[in-house]
């Protein structure tokens, strides 16, 4: 798993949250698990890029957190998309998929 | 609202700190929970589920540790924490904080101090509307060697009409001085007789009353008064009534019409002769009144003249103007003005121009100072970190990033400097009263001089500086620690060669620094030791001097004379007096007043420029400050008032204007109130502005003959302690008019030592700071070769027990502190080679490259590094090889 793992882009990992939180409020090892199913197994985030994440989105405004019971009753911090994350995830797609257009029409020119 | 969530997050992380670290606590662990459960669900067994879980998660506190670096007001919450913890280390090691902020509380307390008087003489504005504008005005004459003559009234009158480029021009004359009697005794003070266009000039009006009309520059209409503020409150207790009353001035009544605002003392701070002289603050000031015959004079320099530009007008321009001007006069009256022009010189450079690049110089050794001691207290870090590597080690184990590790080392070397400028505004509270003690009376702006919101601004940004310049490198090198070999290695260990060539460039450093200082220390010193060595000429030992000036209102000019001759009598019948004289103007004194000569019967020589300074004497003065006769004779009981009138010059005279014959029973003609004598002896030239100061053409009168002098300077030869005398004669002058006041009551080694403050006072200064350097320098190489030693005692073990006798280990410890010295003494050579011509301007009579002083500062240095390294070298010797191997 590990050796398929591709270091993310700067930026594209908030994204992928806000991305995997439209499905629904999750907490931080099904936002991560998430993530690689959603990647087919291309991005793992770990925890120590995770959290801090996690975090700075929260006190940016664009998810916010609340204690809950897991699927097997175990508590655990769970996250939720806001109004501004909605936003936030808007602009954010807009602009990679500018990107990744560009991108493909560099790599293309010959 | 995303501004609003913002602030709420900012809030909580920092005021319920402990709160958010709980919740992170448990969502971590909740994490590491939650995947445990999913291997477990993998089919893992229990004790691998929990393994191949913190394997995933990388270690709680560092997942925790970079949460909280990415938290809003992150770096406000780890300045907090990391000022509490660096105080914490600091208060653990007490002797190590003591040193470092007892060396940077002096570094910055001087610094502040320093920076309180260079703000207040020369930075701050001067406190006249527009004073930019304002210019003095001078004759310049490259004959007389004169950069700044004052200009004759006739002249000022010529400028001031003539021009189109100020827009008001005033004259003043600030060597006058009062008898102020009244209702509490008598006292003498110092003004300032001052054409009506000055306050105008200023800008300056007075707070109560009005200023001069002009009609009351003409005599008879010129008997009013502006006090100043502080005479005001300390003579008429501030009572405003005083305004329209009479008072007794110099003999008769004066009315007053004004008091000036608090503070103003002007000419007070005004340099005046060549810009040695500081006037004094005036007192008091009276128009400057004139006979139409006296406005009209043309030799007599005397009045020193101020002006404002108008707008829009250059200082070429205006220097272009007046040099028209003065070309015009040149040659109107060709003995006057021989090879003069006009000097217009900015107000602000009249007033601080002369110790300007004193304080500079003096600014930038005080700074020397402040960066050597840096480097000491860079070394003392560099020492402690050797021993925190396995803190730091640790700290990085936990998670702490390098820059985290830089800012909280460089915390603690804040926290250090702002200790140390806490401390140093209190040395420079008390220095700069310190400073006022010494500095030299004639220093100008000195009521500046204070602690101020902007001293406090430069401490704090000092102290910040000063931590940053001192912090970092240790820093940066303590946080570039091996982990697992600090960790494995315990507390001790040798330290890499990088930590050894940081400690070798800061000693160079500090070495080159203290030589740069030294040398313009030893500069100055060498000028300081040639001035006392230049001969004044007379013999300046057990001579009592004191000034008495007698008002024209009481006595009139045939009294002056009389009053002098008894008095010099009655003087000379005490025991203790060997011999009793009196001057207009004593030498060294600073004054001097030059006048128009002519030979009588001889046209002008090719080269002659005859502007000699005169002086009035009583009979006796000679004899009693001991100046030589080259020819003829002196001054005797016989030169009176009715017999043929007589002079004596001095031997500079006697050269220019008589370069091939006896000048003895010539005849001059001089300016000075139209005298005319018989020249009956020459005498040794003296100097009577400053001992540096090239001998001028000097001419002698009996006072008895030329009485139109009010002020008379006693100068009295005791048999015994000068000032012992002082009560005796002063009871002997109230015997003969109870109502006369006496001033400056001094010996003429005290007028000598105020000749030469300027320059003691720089002296002085520069030596201290150089002493500091030499200390600081020392203790820095101490410091640095006694490390060195107990890095390598297991060497220096090792050798001793090879064979190594105790002789060639200190060569070894001592040539390695030289190596050292050497170079940063080299380095500070340079320096000092390319930093002292700055000097040269404050030196006398020797060359800012002085090859001797760069010699024996560089000699001394050497010396103190190697008493500095002698010490840790015998400990190296004293090293016992069975113990230094088993060490470690």
């Amino acid at each position: 798993m590990n050796s398929e793992s591709t270091t993310l882009l700067q930026g594209t990992l908030d994204m992928l949250i806000l991305k995997s939180l439209v499905a629904g409020e999750m907490h931080g090892l099904g936002v991560s698990r998430r993530i690689q199913q959603i990647t087919g197994g291309t991005f793992v985030v770990k925890p120590g890029s995770l959290f801090p994440a996690l975090h700075r989105m929260e006190e940016e405004g664009w998810i916010s957190s609340f204690w809950g019971d897991s699927e097997n009753n175990r508590r655990a911090k769970y996250y939720r998309l806001t109004k501004a994350g909605r936003k936030q995830l808007e602009v954010e797609t807009k602009r990679w998929g500018r990107i990744s257009w560009a991108i493909a029409q560099a790599l293309e020119a010959s | 609202m995303p501004l609003f969530v913002k602030a709420r997050s900012f809030l909580r992380n920092l005021f319920s700190a402990r709160r958010v670290e709980v919740d992170l606590d448990q969502e971590v662990h909740a994490h590491l929970e939650l995947l445990t459960e999913e291997n477990m669900r993998a089919g893992m067994p229990p004790k691998e589920a929990q393994r191949a879980a913190r394997i995933e998660l990388g270690g709680i506190e560092q997942v925790k540790e970079q949460v909280r670096e990415e938290r809003l007001g992150n770096w406000l919450h780890s300045v907090i924490s990391d000022c509490r913890y660096g105080i914490r280390q600091l208060r653990k090691n007490p002797s190590f904080t003591a040193v470092a902020v007892m060396t940077l509380a002096l570094g910055i307390g001087a610094n502040t101090a320093m920076f309180s008087m260079v703000y207040g003489v020369v930075l701050r504005p001067l406190p006249f509307k527009d004073a930019g504008r304002l210019y003095t005005l001078w004759e310049r004459n490259a004959k007389m060697g004169y950069e700044q003559n004052p200009p004759a009234a006739g002249n000022f009158r010529d400028w001031r009409d003539h021009n189109h480029v100020f827009e008001q021009m005033a004259a003043f004359d600030s060597t006058q001085t009062f008898n102020l009697a009244g209702n509490s005794s008598p006292e003498r003070v110092d003004g300032a007789a001052v054409s009506p266009e000055l306050f105008a000039v200023l800008g300056v009006s007075p707070l109560i009353g009005r200023a001069f009309s002009f009609q009351e520059d003409q005599l008879g209409q010129n008997r009013v008064v502006l006090l100043s503020y502080e005479l005001w409150q300390r003579r008429f207790n501030a009572d405003p009534s005083i305004v329209g009353q009479p008072i007794a001035l110099d003999g008769s009544n004066s009315t007053v019409i004004g008091v000036m605002p608090l503070g103003f003392h002007f000419p007070g701070d005004t340099g005046t002769v060549l810009n040695i002289f500081t006037a004094p603050a005036a007192q008091l000031w009276v128009p400057l009144a004139l006979t139409p015959k006296a406005w009209s004079e043309r030799s007599s320099h005397y009045l020193e003249v101020i002006g404002r530009l108008k707008p829009g007008v250059t200082p070429s321009q205006a220097q272009t103007e007046m040099n028209s001007i003065e070309d015009q006069l040149v040659k109107e009256y060709p003995r006057d003005y021989i090879g003069s022009d006009v000097n217009l010189v900015p107000l602000h450079a009249q007033v601080v121009g002369s110790v300007r690049s004193v304080l500079l110089v003096l600014f930038g050794a005080v700074a020397f100072v402040l960066l050597i001691g840096c480097a000491n207290v860079a070394n003392l870090l560099l020492a402690r970190a050797t021993s925190r590597r396995r803190e730091v080690a640790i700290r990085t184990a936990l998670g702490a990033s390098r820059s985290r590790l830089v800012r909280q080392l460089v915390t603690e070397s804040l926290a250090l400097a702002i200790a140390g400028g806490v401390l140093g505004v209190l040395i420079a509270a008390w220095g700069i009263s310190a400073l006022k003690l010494i500095l030299p009376d004639n220093f100008p702006r000195t009521a500046d001089i204070h602690m101020d919101g902007s001293a406090l601004l430069f401490t704090t940004l000092a102290s910040v500086a000063t931590g940053l310049i001192f912090g970092l490198a240790p820093a940066f090198r303590a946080s570039r620690t091996d982990v697992t070999k600090s960790l494995n290695e315990g507390e001790r260990g040798t330290e890499g060669f990088g930590r050894n060539r940081l400690r070798s460039v800061l000693v160079i450093s500090q070495v080159a620094l203290a030589v740069i200082l030294l040398i313009g220390t030893g500069l100055m010193l060498h000028s300081f030791v040639r001035l006392l060595q230049v001969d004044p000429g007379f013999k300046p030992d057990h001579l009592l001097t004191m000034e008495i000036s007698l008002p024209d209102a009481r006595y009139p000019n045939s009294q002056k004379a009389a009053f002098f001759s008894l008095l010099l009598e009655h003087l000379r019948a005490l025991p203790e007096v060997q011999s009793a004289g009196a001057i207009g103007h004593l030498p060294l004194g600073g004054d001097i007043e030059s006048y128009d000569m002519e030979v009588e019967g001889r046209a002008k020589l090719p080269n002659e420029y005859a502007n000699p300074s005169c002086h009035v004497v009583m009979p006796g003065y000679f004899e009693a400050i001991k100046l030589p006769l080259v020819e003829g004779r002196y001054f005797g009981m016989r030169d009176s008032s009715d017999s043929p009138h007589v002079l004596i010059i001095n031997d500079v005279a006697a050269h220019n204007v008589f370069p091939h014959e006896s000048p003895i029973g010539k005849r001059l003609q001089l300016g000075f109130n139209g005298f005319t004598g018989e020249i009956v002896g020459v005498v040794r030239h003296t100097s009577h502005l400053t001992l540096d100061y090239a001998p001028v053409e000097e001419v002698y009168m009996p006072y008895l003959q030329a009485p139109f002098w009010g002020t008379m300077a006693l100068t009295i030869r005791t048999a015994s302690a000068p000032l012992a005398l002082s009560r005796p004669v002063r009871e002997m002058i109230l015997a003969l008019d109870k109502d006369q006041p006496v001033s400056k009551i001094r010996t003429m080694d005290d007028v000598m030592g105020a000749s030469v403050a300027a320059l003691r006072f720089r002296t002085l200064l520069l030596g201290l700071f150089g002493l500091a350097a030499l200390l600081l320098g020392g203790i820095g190489i101490y410091g640095v070769m006694s490390y060195s030693v107990s890095q390598r005692t297991r060497e220096f073990g090792m050798r001793i027990a090879l064979g190594a006798d105790l002789a060639q280990i200190l060569r070894l410890v001592i040539a390695h502190g030289l190596k050292l010295t050497l170079s940063g003494i080299l380095i500070g050579v340079a320096g000092g080679l390319a930093l002292t011509r700055f000097l040269r301007s404050l030196l006398f009579s020797i060359s800012a490259a002085d090859p001797l002083t760069f010699a024996s500062v560089a000699l001394l240095l050497t010396l103190v590094a190697m008493v500095a390294c002698y010490i840790p070298a015998r400990r190296a010797t004293k090293i016992d090889p069975m113990i230094a191997l088993r060490y470690e």
